[in-house]
């Protein structure tokens, strides 16, 4: 029995004990302290999934989201068919209900993913968990993506659990599954991006409550912000009403009044609009013109061939088309007719591509703020500062 | 007895030049576990405040030093700074052959942290909260189980295995967290205020962990209001006052050089101790004379022959002694003797139990 064993032994405490504790010396001495740090899977997203079901609330959180979901699909569903009795088609009551949960999808998630992230890192500063973290050899990296993983995986969750609600949409048609990826992409991009803000700011701010404040604060500068800003340039500089509006090949150019104007070498020159990245920065008027879109483009006239113009969604909805310019025309009887796509972008490419973009910028940020060192909060505002001496 | 303050810099700890910068090594650093920790020229201040005035502090593998100071000391600071969690403002500490603030994610597999203030995953069961640091650590699936079991019998928790971490009691908590510490076998242990919240027994334990623990190899730095606690089972010990280590050593080493040594002489109950007093007084090597009971109290500067020679006069007076020996000061004595009055009394002075 070696001198280590016996000093073990010598520990108080029961026999049975004894045998635990030879084990733990020979596994100390084969580890020597120098192994090397080769996760399979990030431990902080291991956590966080462990418990991220545990307790009621996510499953509250769950229920609550597909219970307004599905009133809100049925409810639509039920006043477009009876509204539109008679003089509505089918795919077009599934493109208004696609619409229409694609909107209220993108809101919901803009107000549960700041939320599944903006409190994980201030609370482990407020339980006195995260010295402990750092301390280990993680990356601040590591720990953010574990976090921001384990956050999305739940957003994928709701997102997931909702596609028997969209299904109803496939009952009546009207929409192409592509339309549908490209939502769910738009959905994504703007889910991690949210995820992302609500992170850093957690990161920032040393009291939970804070990180919530600034991130939905942020959160609400780019959905309202952009949008008030949008129409109040808008209206600045001359505005869609007064406006004159471009209609592409084979469409009339129509003044705001819906008056025809001359095309061709006579065409007038357009006015100057606001900068289409306020409306980029938009998640909803995104998503508003890839429903738009996807409305217009489909299905075909059965009888002509052609794409058939919703004309009621435009109206609803025509500020949000797909050239991002407001892009709604009337005919010469004042009947909306549809904007060919310009040569532009689609709005929601930009989106997703800024949000990502917006998304990697802010996981190189907080991933620092994670990760560095010798840093003691200010504690006026609860934000990082370099004041504060240590306790002893 | 009102003492000066006075500063003294043990032999063995020669003030070091301050760290030269050096351009970045672009060679892998292969991490010497064996090496214990050093501190060199450590300064740190928050604003106006200084923390650490230029602490330095090496703690060699199988020792256990403990931290003593009062509160605004620096001993948090410093530990911190050792855990690699502050950066100084100036100066270096190495972990082995690590330096730790350019190699930080290497260095931290050597060490072993339990702040004070630690705060636990309450939504965890006890077995994984382990199993989360140890995978945090790098340690293999099929090991960590078998690591985190033996762990938590060491600390007793085994039988709290599957409970809620949120369950446990303060004890438990300590504990639970001096096994996080311990889950990837660190050369160096870093624990501030460890025995806080323990009852007697814990703490009995946890001092024969720590030796244990030493007797592996491992360089333990602990901080602890507790000083008694520290005295039974810290080999060195270093006094932190202002920022600064105004005395380090053995606690023998300290108390000669603080306080000189001190000869007990006790009489039998009843005995005049007058006539021994002015005997004392009166010889070789005597620098001051006070009692405390039925004992005298003498500070003793001279040799062994002449302790003989007063042990010999005051038998030939006849007065009747019952005990002649060298007594060492305690820990709190020299505390208050090394970091002075003005802690004393105060909130934040160190209590001899515990601080809070």
């Amino acid at each position: 029995m070696s001198a280590i064993t016996e000093t073990l032994d010598t520990l108080p405490g029961d026999t049975a004990r004894r045998p635990a504790r030879r084990r733990l010396v020979g596994r100390l001495r084969g580890l020597t302290g120098t192994r090397g740090v080769r996760p399979r899977i990030n431990p902080v997203l291991r956590r966080e999934l462990r418990v991220r079901m545990r307790g009621k609330r996510a499953f509250v959180v769950l229920g609550v989201f597909l219970l307004v979901l599905g009133l809100a699909t049925y409810a639509l569903e039920r006043v477009v068919v009876t509204t539109g009795s008679g003089s509505i088609q089918s795919f077009q009551v599934g493109q208004i209900v696609f619409a229409g949960l694609a909107l209220l999808e993108i809101g919901l998630l803009g107000l549960v993913a700041p939320a599944l992230t903006a409190t994980t890192i201030s609370a482990e500063r407020e339980r006195g968990t995260f010295d402990l973290l750092q301390a280990t050899p993680l990356r601040g990296s590591s720990i953010v993506l574990g976090k921001l993983v384990a956050a999305l995986g739940y957003a994928a969750l709701l997102i997931v659990a909702s596609i028997p609600m969209a299904g109803v949409v496939f009952l009546y048609g009207g929409v192409a599954p592509a339309d549908v990826w490209a939502t769910f992409a738009l959905l994504g991009a703007t889910t991690i991006a949210f995820g992302m803000v609500g992170l850093f700011f957690s990161a920032l701010a040393r009291r939970t409550a804070l990180a919530v404040a600034l991130a939905y604060t942020t959160v609400g500068v780019l959905v309202a912000g952009t949008l008030g800003a949008y129409v109040f340039l808008d209206a600045v500089e001359g505005g869609l009403s007064d406006s004159v509006q471009f209609a592409g090949q084979g469409e009339v150019m129509v003044a705001g009044n819906g008056e025809a104007l001359p095309g061709g070498a006579n065409a007038p020159t357009l006015p100057e609009r606001p900068p289409r990245w306020l409306l980029a920065l938009n998640p909803v008027a995104a998503m508003a013109t890839l429903v738009a879109d996807a409305i217009d483009d489909s299905p075909p006239d059965p009888f002509s061939g052609q794409p058939g113009g919703i004309a009621v969604f435009g109206e609803q909805f025509g500020f949000f088309s797909s050239d991002g310019n407001a892009g709604l025309a009337f005919d010469m009887n004042g009947n909306p007719i549809r904007v060919q796509e310009t040569d532009q972008r689609p709005l929601w490419h930009i989106t997703v591509a800024l949000y990502l973009g917006l998304a990697v910028v802010l996981f190189v940020l907080t991933s620092w703020l994670v990760g560095r060192v010798g840093v003691r909060r200010r504690r006026r505002w609860g934000l990082p500062g370099r004041a504060g001496p240590a306790s002893a | 007895m009102m003492v000066e303050p006075q500063t003294i810099v043990p032999s063995s700890e020669s003030p070091l030049p301050s760290p030269v910068p050096r351009p970045p090594d672009p060679r892998p650093q292969t991490p010497d576990p064996g090496g214990g920790i050093r501190a060199v020229g450590l300064r740190k201040r928050y604003g106006k405040t200084v923390a650490l005035a230029g602490l330095h502090l090496a703690v060699a593998p199988g020792e256990i030093f403990g931290l003593i100071g009062p509160n605004g000391a620096g001993k948090t600071t410093t530990l911190r700074i050792l855990a690699g969690l502050l950066a100084p403002d100036a100066g270096r500490v190495t972990v082995g052959d690590l330096d730790i603030g350019r190699a930080p994610r290497a260095a931290r597999r050597l060490i072993g942290y339990m702040p004070e203030d630690f705060g636990l995953y309450d939504d965890l069961k006890v077995w994984e909260y382990l199993d989360f640091y140890a995978d945090c650590y790098g340690i293999e699936a099929a090991e960590r189980l078998a690591v985190v079991e033996d762990l938590l019998t060491l600390v007793d928790l085994a039988h709290k295995r599957d409970d809620d971490v949120a369950a446990l009691s303060r004890g438990m908590r300590q504990r639970l967290c001096l096994a996080h510490a311990l889950i990837h076998d660190p050369a160096v242990l870093i624990l501030d205020e460890p025995a806080s919240g323990l009852d007697p027994r814990a703490r009995v334990e946890l001092r024969e962990i720590l030796r244990t623990l030493a007797g592996l190899g491992k360089a333990i730095v602990i901080s602890s209001h507790i000083l008694s606690e520290l005295a039974e089972v810290c080999t060195t010990l270093g006094i932190l006052h202002q920022g600064a280590l105004v005395a380090s050593g053995t606690l023998a080493e300290i108390a000669e050089r603080a306080t000189g040594r001190r000869l007990a002489v006790r009489l039998l109950p009843g005995a005049d101790l007058d006539p021994a007093i002015a005997l004392a007084r009166r010889a070789t090597g005597v620098a001051a004379v006070s009692t405390a009971g039925d004992e005298l109290l003498i500070d003793f500067n001279g040799s062994e022959d002449d302790a003989a020679a007063l042990l010999s006069r005051l038998v030939g007076a006849g007065l009747p002694v019952s005990a002649f020996a060298e007594r060492a000061g305690t820990l709190e004595e020299l505390f208050l003797v090394l970091t002075g009055a003005e802690d004393v009394g105060s909130d934040d002075a160190v209590t001899q139990e515990d601080g809070r």
